[in-house]
């Protein structure tokens, strides 16, 4: 089935139709949302909830722009929705963090423990950072998607790159001294 | 020494080609979800079919006994009156048909046996003329009579028979005046049989001749009578005919009285059963009030019987609730109410729970900067709706005044709407709220109060109640919105 032949069906709610577009985009959404989830479990909550809003919003998608972009923003939405509003962020004064030394020694780190030390960021420094690092949005985009100001957006990433680079070298110094 | 790198780049490379697959049981569930769904979606418009179905059965059932019923004058004139008028008339016509055929075949069958037996006589020899028309007498009365009058004067056969064609004639003018052409016509076919056959036997005897001739006048009178009868029938006709324009004017005149129209005005009254804001959850428990606003339209219905009535129009209706509690910020849009549909601003204004804007150091925490907080900041959604109402009305006390009760229900087509704050003295419009449904409906029922000012006018009171179905597109919203009016308005019947 075309693409366009299986937005068609899926727009008239066909059951079949629905399967086939999971099936095709399972895995990509699915990885979106393992990044943006503190953990396996919540990233499936996630990802079932942003099938359920594409399934119900597909009616919404005018052909503009690719059908997988689409489907992205509408996960990274979803995820965003959920745990933006969760007030977790008591931590510091996000403004007055500066962190001049992000660099880290080249070393083959496991793509495992980066996704780990990720998912374990404070909900709002994981989504800021994966969405600036990893889905290339600008501090005034996620400003905008988070409902904070761009200064909150910088303070953030800053934080969260420095969470991090600390785990990181942790792990780094663990690996040498074995 | 190995070299550095940004941490970002890191992130980035380890990331590039991450995938990873979700276990089946996340697909399990998203079919139940959307199995659900249709379920639920099914359910809706199903109910809604059945209510529609439901509707239209009543309505047939009731007007189908009402056109079927011939009992009930009121209920279907056309059909009955119709028919009351005629069916005597058609009785009686039928009658005089019967009796006027009896009567002729009587009286052409005696002339026919007249001739017959004065031929036999003829033959015979006996020229006992009294006895044919005593014959001839026998059935009728009257001509019996006048016949022995004759024969007991004159013993004369002329004048015999000239009495009894006299008689003859006048009796079956006097019945001919009852027939209509048809019988007229039939009456003169017997009369040229009868002149036929007095034809043919007034080729043999001389005797006969009379007889012939007797029947030569009636036959020759028979114009005059049918001219008569012509005009008896044309009477009759124009007689049906105005009967009939009679009744179809009573029709008219009833029909007339099964329409009225009526202007009305109503204060109507917005509130919720239910706690919930269809602005905001978070409004929830704040204070709201339902604002006083304005209905107007026009309102048609239709007598189905003394009793009920059904009726439809158009209203325009304005409602509005407020909601207090409130402080004002400014925000992004995607930060703001996510019921308000914003359009293409992106700086906007937004309400929030009285004490949740949060400054720290002249920053605002949550992107919301601080706009109003006076305690007089408000919300206010109002709606307008045009409204097409389906209500059937039932007379309980049908006097000089009238009680009614009244039920059915509207369907709502949604036209403005728009959510405004207003806060110290300023106002600023929102934009329109994005969860509203364009077509909803509602369940009304109220009590109806006449005053009969004339016969044809008629001041109406009705306080009613109205709860909406399906007011929000989002079933989620708790707002379980209903208004109060009390329509009032003068109907006029026509």
């Amino acid at each position: 089935m075309t693409l366009e032949k299986l937005i068609l069906q899926c727009k008239k709610q066909d059951a079949k139709a629905q399967g086939d577009l999971y099936r095709r985009y399972a895995n990509v959404l699915f990885s979106i949302c393992v990044r943006y989830s503190p953990n396996y479990a919540e990233a499936e909550d996630n990802l079932q909830d942003a099938f359920l809003i594409i399934f119900e919003k597909i009616e919404q998608y005018k052909e503009i722009g690719s059908f997988e972009g689409w489907l992205k923003r509408v996960t990274v939405n979803t995820v965003l929705q959920k745990y933006r509003k969760q007030k977790v962020f008591k931590l510091q004064y996000e403004e007055a963090i500066e962190e001049p030394d992000i660099e880290i020694e080249e070393d083959n780190v496991p793509l495992d423990f980066l996704l780990k030390i990720v998912q374990e960021l404070p909900d709002r420094y994981r989504l800021v950072f994966t969405l600036y690092v990893l889905d290339d949005y600008s501090h005034k985009e996620i400003a905008e998607m988070m409902e904070i100001s761009d200064g909150t957006s910088k303070s953030n990433l800053a934080r969260a790159r420095s969470i991090l680079k600390n785990k990181v070298e942790h792990y780094q110094l663990k690996r040498h001294a074995l | 020494m190995k070299e550095k790198k940004h941490i970002d780049r890191l992130f980035e490379e380890s990331f590039k080609n991450f995938e990873v697959t979700p276990s089946p049981k996340v697909w399990e569930n998203i079919e139940a979800r959307l199995k659900e769904k249709k379920k639920e979606r099914k359910v809706m418009p199903l109910w809604l079919r059945l209510a529609g179905i439901a509707a239209m059965l009543a309505l047939l059932v009731t007007l189908g006994n009402a056109f079927l019923n011939e009992d009930n004058n009121q209920l279907a004139p056309l059909v009955n009156q119709d028919s009351k008028d005629i069916a005597p008339e058609k009785e009686n016509t039928d009658r005089i048909f019967e009796n006027t055929e009896k009567e002729k075949t009587l009286t052409s069958e005696d002339k026919i046996e007249k001739v017959r037996n004065s031929a036999e006589k003829n033959e015979n020899g006996n020229y006992a003329k009294d006895e044919v028309s005593k014959d001839n007498s026998s059935k009728t009365d009257e001509l019996q009579k006048k016949a022995k009058s004759g024969i007991a004067s004159n013993s004369d056969k002329k004048s015999v028979n000239n009495k009894d064609n006299n008689s003859v004639v006048s009796v079956t003018s006097e019945v001919k005046k009852n027939t209509s052409n048809k019988n007229v016509l039939e009456f003169s076919n017997y009369s040229k049989e009868e002149k036929g056959i007095s034809g043919n036997f007034s080729d043999k005897e001389g005797a006969i001749l009379k007889t012939t001739n007797n029947s030569e006048v009636i036959a020759s009178e028979n114009p005059l009578e049918v001219f008569d009868a012509n005009d008896n029938k044309k009477s009759l006709l124009e007689e049906v005919e105005n009967r009939k324009e009679e009744s179809i004017a009573e029709v008219v005149k009833n029909d007339s009285k099964r329409w009225d129209i009526a202007p009305n005005f109503a204060p109507v009254y917005y509130g919720s059963l239910s706690e919930g804001s269809s602005i905001d959850p978070t409004f929830a428990d704040n204070p709201q009030s339902g604002n006083i606003n304005a209905s107007y339209g026009l309102q048609v219905s239709y007598v189905i019987n003394k009793k009920l009535s059904i009726r439809s129009g158009i209203n325009n209706l304005d409602l509005s609730y407020s909601t207090g509690g409130i402080e004002l910020g400014t925000t992004s849009a995607r930060g703001a109410l996510q019921s308000v549909n914003y359009g293409d601003e992106t700086i906007v204004t937004t309400a929030l729970d009285r004490g949740s804007i949060k400054v720290e150091d002249n920053f605002a925490k949550d992107g919301i900067l601080p706009k109003s907080v006076a305690a007089d900041s408000r919300i206010f959604q109002n709606i307008n709706y045009f409204e097409v109402p389906l209500e059937l009305k039932y007379a309980v006390l049908d006097k000089k005044f009238g009680i009614n009760f009244i039920g059915g229900f509207s369907t709502l087509f949604l036209g403005d709407n728009e959510i405004l704050v207003t806060s110290d003295g300023f106002e600023d419009v929102l934009g329109e709220a994005n969860n509203l449904t364009n077509v909803s409906f509602t369940t009304n029922v109220g009590l109806g109060f006449d005053y009969h000012i004339s016969k044809r006018f008629t001041f109406n009171v009705e306080p009613m109640f109205k709860y909406q179905l399906n007011p929000y597109t989002d079933s989620s919203v708790d707002f379980k919105p209903y208004y109060v009016g009390v329509y009032s308005g003068l109907s006029f019947k026509f």
